[in-house]
C-alpha cells in the first residue's frame, strides 16, 4: 500500500535555513549532492547510525568524528547544519533533511518533484497526458516518478511535495461505505 | 568539493572502528 510519510516539522526548518546559505552562495547543487551522499552513506551502514543514534556516545564525540572525517571534503554550512543536528539530538532526522532540501532546491528552481501511484503501470499516453496537465497546473517543470500499487484497486493517487490529490478507487469505495453507514436522521424522522 | 557515499562511508567507518562493542546491536528484538 502506498503511504504517505510524515515528516517531522524541524526537517523543514533546518532544510530551509541551509537553502537560505545554498543561495547566497549559489551552491544548491553542491550542497544537495553532499548532504545526500551523507544520508546515503548512513543509509548502507548500520554500525553508522547506531554511532550517530547511540545514547552511549557523548554528542561532543559524534561531532569530533563528523569534523574530522568531512572537513575540507563537504561545504562548512553543511558540516555546520550536521553538528547542530547532532547538538539538538535530532541526528534521526539526517536523511529527512537532506530530502527535504533537495526538494525545496528543486521547487526554488521551478521543479516539482511528483510521485505517481497507479493501480496498473501507465501507458505512455496517459504518462505524458497528466505530466503534461500537472504543468499546466503548476507552471514548474514536472519530475515524475512512479509506482504500480495493486492495493488501490483503480485510479491513482499523486503526491506533490505535502499535497496528495487521492482518485484511487480504493478510496472512492471507502467515502461510499462511510456514506452507507452514516445516520440517516431524515428519514428515520419521517419513519 | 565533491565527495560520494562509499568514500564517506569509509572515512566515517574507519574512524568509528574504536566504538566497537558500543555499535554492537542485538540482531532481534526491539528497543522500546
Amino acid at each position: 500500500m502506498a503511504q504517505v510519510t510524515k515528516r517531522h516539522p524541524a526537517s523543514n526548518t533546518y532544510a530551509r535555513a541551509l537553502l537560505e546559505i545554498a543561495q547566497e552562495a549559489e551552491a544548491g547543487d553542491a550542497f544537495a549532492d553532499q548532504l545526500s551522499a551523507f544520508a546515503a552513506a548512513l543509509g548502507s551502514d548500520r554500525q553508522m547510525r547506531v554511532f550517530f543514534e547511540s545514547p552511549k556516545i557523548p554528542c561532543e564525540e559524534k561531532k569530533k568524528v563528523l569534523k574530522t572525517c568531512l572537513t575540507g571534503k563537504v561545504s562548512p554550512p553543511v558540516l555546520n547544519l550536521l553538528q547542530i543536528l547532532l547538538d539538538k539530538g535530532r541526528q534521526g532526522l539526517f536523511s529527512e533533511v537532506a530530502e527535504v532540501f533537495g526538494e525545496l532546491l528543486d521547487e526554488a528552481r521551478g521543479r516539482l518533484q511528483v510521485s505517481i501511484a497507479s493501480a496498473k503501470p501507465l501507458s505512455d499516453g496517459a504518462r505524458d497526458n497528466l505530466v503534461a496537465l500537472l504543468k499546466e497546473r503548476t507552471g514548474g517543470e514536472i519530475i515524475a516518478s512512479e509506482t504500480v500499487d495493486a492495493d488501490l484497486l483503480g485510479g491513482m493517487t499523486v503526491r506533490i511535495g505535502d499535497t496528495v490529490i487521492d482518485g484511487s478507487l480504493r478510496t472512492k469505495l471507502k467515502h461510499v461505505g462511510e456514506a452507507m453507514s452514516a445516520p440517516r436522521l431524515g428519514r428515520n424522522l419521517l419513519g | 568539493m565533491k565527495m560520494n557515499a562509499d568514500e564517506i562511508t569509509s572515512v566515517l567507518k574507519k574512524e568509528i572502528e574504536g566504538y566497537g562493542s558500543q555499535l554492537t546491536v542485538a540482531e532481534d528484538g526491539t528497543v522500546l
